[in-house]
This record gives C-alpha cells, structure tokens and sequence, in this order.
C-alpha cells in the first residue's frame, strides 16, 4: 500500500479522472473531497462491510419453514 | 393460453450478491403457490443450499423508493421502469420470531434481460436492518 503524507487542501490524482482532497483535518477526522466519474462506485467500506454479513446471516437454514414465517407476517 | 402461476425464473448475477460474489446465477420463485404472497425465494442455482427470502420492500416501508443509477440501470438492462423489480433480502432472527428486510441494498432484477444485481444505496438512510411487523411482536 502506497502512503502519503498529505496537508489540508492538498490532494492525490488517480490515474486520469479521479481527484482526492483532504478538505478538512480535525478531532481524530479527516474531510476528504473525492472527484470521481459517476460510473465509479464510492462507498464506506463498512457499510460494504455491514452488507456482506447482513447477507451471509440471511442464508437461510435448510429446515426452515417458510410457511410458518409466511404465517408471522403480518 | 394459460399462464404459468408459478414461474421458475433464473436470473444471472454477473457479480454475485455482496459476500456471495462467486454465484453467479440464481433462481427466485414465489415462496407459496399462492399468488397473495409476497415472500420469494432466492436460491443459488450452483448451491442449493445458498438461499434467501426475498420481500417488495414497499411492503416494509410504503414509501419506499430508489433511484437506480444510470451505470446499473444500464448494465442491467433496464430502459423503462417496468423492466424492474426491487426485493429486499429478509433476515431471520434465531429464535424465528423477529425479521428484518434490507432496504440499504436492495436486489435489482431486469425482467428484460434475466440480469440481476444487489445495489447500496449509499445515499440513502434506509436501514440494513428494517424490523418487519410480524404477528408475534403485535
């Protein structure tokens, strides 16, 4: 992994059309800017995080009865 | 002709659903033959032992409402909005009582093109996480 050291305002180019700005530096956070194309999916990694586990937990159990959860909802 | 009331219908994920990112194809039929039911079952059709209740969100929030974004609509295949259908994928608790649906990422199928992806609504703050009324909670 590359690391570097950047200031307030300051800001690292990826390839030819992605920007990253540190915006705002403070109080164990850091504001950043990213200039991406639309096509480019920016998400925080633990909500991608939150949704694989979500999705494993949902795997249904093989002697699950689905009628009887047909029959709890309202 | 005589429609088919319980159609089999398999869809491909070309990326798999987040943590399953290897099945690349599933099948998703109504959970009972009958037709009131909203509850779908998403089973893998590389693993059968890979499956998923699906609900229509809106039956979670009736306000519910996406905007899919251009790149997925387009990789979908979807070109008008009744080429979709949105499910949220349902949890069970481990005592059965209590089920949550995922809002925050739906499944988004095409019935164009048989393609289907699950989106993060990164924007939104739809719950990953939505209880459902179930009778046991009243």
């Amino acid at each position: 992994m590359l690391v570097i050291t950047r200031k307030k305002e300051e800001s690292i180019l990826i390839g030819d059309d992605i920007e990253i700005s540190i915006v705002d530096i403070g109080n164990g956070k850091v504001r950043i800017g990213i200039d991406a194309p639309r096509s480019m999916k920016i998400i925080r990694k633990e909500i991608l995080e939150e949704v694989k586990e979500t999705n494993k937990s949902s795997s249904l159990d093989v002697d699950i009865d689905i009628d009887d959860l047909m029959d709890k909802l309202l | 002709m005589e429609e088919n009331k319980n159609p089999i219908q398999v869809f491909s994920f070309e990326k798999g659903i987040y943590g399953f990112e290897d099945i690349n194809e599933f099948t998703i039929v109504p959970a009972s033959d009958s037709s009131k039911s909203p509850l779908h079952i998403m089973t893998s059709s590389q693993d059968e032992s890979i499956r998923f209740i699906l609900i229509p969100p809106i039956y979670a929030d009736t306000s519910y409402e996406i905007d899919i974004e251009d790149e997925d609509a387009q990789s979908l295949g979807i070109e008008k909005p009744e080429d979709a259908v949105i499910f949220s994928i349902v949890s069970v608790a481990r005592d059965r009582k209590t089920m949550t649906a995922n809002l925050k990422s739906p499944i988004v199928l095409s019935l164009r093109t048989k393609k289907g992806k699950q989106i993060i609504l990164e924007k939104s703050d739809y719950d990953i996480r939505h209880p459902l009324k179930t009778k046991d909670r009243g």
